[in-house]
């Protein structure tokens, strides 16, 4: 069973040569929760966990007839040329987000992904300020959000290039 | 610019109150969604794998 529920623990960060996605799939090999998704009805803002909460199948039974990627935010390593967003070198999904989306806090959350982050480590703390409200699944998604989770949206020249 | 939130720690003592939590807004948002939108599909905000 999993230590990381079991005993009320999460597992400390740990360094990964490979870039992490931070609004993976709970199936993806190396999975694990690092944010709960909580606020108010149309307000979602995700907690981030003091720890790694690996993925086993008394995680994913604590969210019962919700999708687990409604409540969990779950990092795993980057799918690279495997995901949609990818171009080669960078993920067009962050560029997007940060492209397209106010910031929603001035102040970094305590989130225990960062340090192996692929946002973070891309578009540094313009994406960390956009976080909190990056849902990886959710029912009343804004228009920029939508845009920025579809693989087709071409991906918007910064001002002043 | 506008901020409007603090990002928040949820502990791990309180991990299972906040996923329960989660859950309850999740079931309360699906049966508005539910009930106000015939839409089906929207893309997911993350990993998203190349079709083969």
């Amino acid at each position: 069973m999993s230590t990381g529920v079991a005993n009320g623990q999460g597992a400390p960060a740990r360094s990964h040569a490979v870039p992490l996605c931070p609004s993976a799939q709970p199936t993806q090999d190396g999975a694990f929760a690092f944010g709960v998704v909580g606020g108010a009805p149309g307000e979602r803002r995700v907690g981030y966990l003091e720890g790694r909460v690996p993925v086993t199948d008394e995680l994913l039974a604590m969210t019962g007839p919700v999708k687990p990627t409604h409540v969990f935010r779950f990092g795993a390593p980057c799918a690279g040329s495997g995901c949609s967003h990818f171009d080669g070198s960078d993920c067009n999904l962050a560029t997007k987000l940060v492209q397209l989306m106010p910031p929603v806090s001035k102040s970094l959350p305590a989130c225990q992904l960062r340090p192996d982050c692929r946002w973070w480590k891309q578009e540094g703390k313009a994406a960390c300020m956009r976080c909190p409200v990056i849902m990886t699944d959710c029912y009343t998604r804004s228009e920029e959000q939508a845009l920025a989770a579809n693989p087709n949206t071409p991906v918007p020249v910064p001002v002043g290039v | 610019m506008e901020y409007q939130y603090a990002p928040n720690i949820v502990s791990m003592d309180g991990f299972s109150d906040a996923v329960a939590a989660s859950v309850s807004l999740s079931l309360e948002e699906q049966q508005q969604y539910s009930a106000s939108s015939s839409s089906s599909f929207e893309p997911t905000m993350g990993y998203f794998p190349v079709e083969p």
